[in-house]
């Protein structure tokens, strides 16, 4: 679960980092790396254990044990003001009685920078942050995107060795956060600085990083790129929480070389599997609702599919989804690309539920009861 | 042209409403600020015309009165604020840690630490003050306490005590004055404090300062509306306050609010009085203009 760090590439590493407090534990044996330049996100829901991770990397909260590296330094005890991150507070925090140019002077000052120099690099950042012509406001005058822009270059101008944002695009509506994404993706690649970003939103984790590590209740599920995350997961949550998921639950019967045959309600399947996985144990068979197809016939060579019922029709413009019943009750989604490829089918039909055999994946249960894992990832 | 009419109206009846909700208001000040005011002034340039009833007197524009004033009490003027400044400095470097403490460490027993700096002020203000005559007295416990661990020269030297005495020094009126006045500096500064995102003291740490430089950048300006509240509360009614200099002070700790209060009410020497009252009124706006001007609380949002 946890990837070796390499402390040459890695601008940041957790060593078996953990956080408790008097009554519960908020982050458990951490131990990761995040690579120098890259946009790293931290993702899971609410009280998974990210942003106090976040915090600890910042140095407002210190691990309870394990060690924290930041330029292959340990500064695990060392207090916030003496290490070279930056945050981009959630609600900002910009100083009120300051004017946007202060607020962005206010790290250099305190670093005891030239004057001159902090003029210009001020200057530069506002530039970068397409602020510059908002300098003398005070932040009660600027919309939540222009504060957004005035924390970002507050943060960035002190050329941080990482920069750390905990959800910044919380506050903001729909249509700004999605153009924040893009504007952000962008400062990362103009200023080539690491970025460590915190979200609970996977659409904008999966939209915006580099690697993307998954968290639920303190412990890291499983980092990788957002195809890895998405295509491979690691863990039922992973799969769960990551864009919409059908999971159905399974038994190995033989695991062949490349090839495992797992027992679902409905059939057997094919999975494709890396090996590793043992005779009889509990697995999920995960298909994106996008790869399933439904029609009247039994699955054709190299697919896989199981008989269903037909229990709802929706449509959504590009797409039409299909709510099916499998024979053991558990429902499916399919995501179809338009009207047609339903062949007919309505509310009330038996069809088959079809996929490409590669598109399936094997997803290891773990301890976890086998019945209760049978979900769909948040919209 | 109906609708246009209506308009009108309702334009016209905006308009008239706000004045006719702050005429309560309006009056009350004309009636008890502006005339008291313009007679306190009359006052201050008459001269008495009778011995006999203090009440009988003559404008002459009689400015005498204040250069005589200002002759004769300018010792008790100057005494005046200084013991109100340093009571005020006192009541900030005292309330402000509670009010901080009680702000962004009390948590859930905040209102009970609020109520606990408001419930003595139940007590009336004289009652209390009489409380400190007996507290300061010379055989009451701070003076023994004193002696047994024998202090009193210590203090002596520093000029807190004088001939073994706390009772009737400058001490003890200081002292009263920051007693009395304490939760007039701690509750307005509470609550320019509370209103304060410790966010920004992090995202102050966050950008190289420690927790004395976060304040001091940070929450301290933010403050400062509270503060200026707080000081204004304080120092304004301790400069006039003559309950103080009259139970705890001796001969030599006489303030202007203790000389106005003899002219009016024992000498009956009414124009002096009103000169001496217009002066204090004066010098305090004045004082608060600058103050308000150096703290620079009006750029403040």
């Amino acid at each position: 679960m946890a990837e070796v760090a390499d402390p040459s590439t890695d601008v940041i590493v957790l060593d078996h980092v953990a956080k408790r407090f008097a009554d519960f534990v908020a982050v458990q044996d951490a131990c990761f790396g995040i690579e120098r330049g890259s946009f790293f996100s931290m993702l899971g829901p609410s009280g998974c254990g990210k942003t106090t991770t976040l915090r600890m990397i910042a140095g407002f909260e210190s691990p309870t044990s394990g060690k924290i590296f930041l330029d292959g330094e340990d500064v695990s005890r060392t207090p916030a003001y003496r290490r070279n991150v930056n945050t981009v507070f959630q609600q900002y925090a910009l100083f009120p009685h300051m004017s946007v140019f202060d607020n962005v002077a206010f790290g250099p000052r305190s670093r005891k920078v030239p004057k001159r120099d902090i003029t210009q690099q001020v200057g530069e950042m506002l530039e970068i942050v397409r602020m510059n012509d908002f300098a003398t406001r005070r932040p009660a005058q600027l919309s939540g995107g222009q504060q957004q822009r005035v924390a970002l270059a507050r943060a960035l101008v002190n050329k941080p060795s990482a920069l750390l944002l905990d959800e910044p695009l919380a506050a903001l509506d729909l249509k700004l956060r999605q153009a924040m994404q893009l504007e952000l993706k962008r400062i990362q690649r103009d200023t080539g600085v690491t970025f460590v970003f915190v979200t609970h939103d996977q659409q904008e984790a999966l939209t915006m990083s580099d690697h993307i590590a998954v968290m639920s209740d303190g412990w890291v599920e499983q980092i990788g790129t957002p195809a890895e995350i998405y295509h491979r997961p690691a863990t039922p949550f992973v799969a769960g929480f990551i864009g919409e998921a059908n999971l159905l639950p399974g038994t190995v019967e033989r695991a062949d070389a490349g090839l495992a045959a797992v027992a679902v309600s409905g059939g057997t399947l094919s999975v494709p599997s890396d090996g590793g996985i043992g005779i009889g144990s509990k697995v999920l068979v995960m298909i994106r609702p996008e790869r399933v197809q439904v029609g009247r016939n039994p699955p054709p060579e190299g697919f896989d599919g199981v008989p269903v019922l037909v229990h709802e029709v929706i449509f959504r413009g590009a797409t039409v989804h299909v709510g099916i019943t499998g024979n053991d009750g558990s429902t499916m989604v399919a995501h179809l690309s338009d009207g047609h490829s339903l062949n007919g089918l309505a509310r009330g039909d038996n069809a088959w539920a079809a996929w490409p055999r590669a598109d399936s994946y094997l997803v290891p249960t773990g301890m976890t009861s086998e019945n209760s894992l049978v979900k769909e990832g948040p919209e | 042209m109906t609708s246009r009419g209506g308009e009108d109206r309702s334009k016209r009846s905006a308009g008239i409403v706000p004045y006719g909700l702050l005429s309560p208001g309006i009056l009350w000040l004309l009636l008890f600020f502006l005339v008291p005011l313009v007679t306190l002034g009359r006052t201050s340039l008459s001269v008495k015309a009778s011995r006999f009833d203090p009440n009988d007197i003559r404008l002459t524009w009689e400015l005498s009165n204040y250069t005589n004033a200002i002759g004769d009490y300018s010792e008790q003027f100057l005494r005046s604020f200084a013991y109100a400044g340093i009571a005020t400095v006192a009541c900030i470097l005292i309330g402000y840690p509670i009010a901080y403490v009680i702000a962004f460490r009390g948590g859930r027993y905040r209102n009970v630490l609020l109520g606990l700096v408001v419930i003595p002020f139940f007590t009336s203000f004289l009652i209390r003050t009489l409380a400190w005559v007996n507290v300061l007295s010379d055989k009451g416990p701070v003076v023994s306490a004193i002696e047994y661990l024998q202090f009193s020269g210590l203090l002596e030297s520093l000029g807190i005590m004088s001939d073994g005495r706390l009772l009737s020094t400058h001490t003890a009126v200081v002292g009263g004055l920051t007693y009395n006045f304490l939760p007039f500096m701690i509750l307005p500064i509470y609550v320019s404090l509370e209103k304060i995102d410790l966010g920004l003291a992090d995202a102050a740490k966050d950008l190289y300062n420690n927790g004395w430089q976060a304040f001091r950048k940070v929450v301290l300006p933010l403050s400062l509306p509270g503060l200026f509240a707080g000081s204004l509360l304080t120092f304004i009614p301790a400069s006039g306050d003559f309950v103080n200099a009259k139970f705890l002070g001796g001969p030599r700790n006489t303030m202007i609010g203790s000389v106005i209060q003899d002219r009016f009410l024992v000498q009956g020497d009414l124009p002096t009085a009103a000169a001496l009252s217009f002066m204090l009124m004066i010098i305090m706006t004045i004082g608060t203009l600058i103050y308000a001007r150096m703290l620079g609380t009006d750029d403040l949002i």
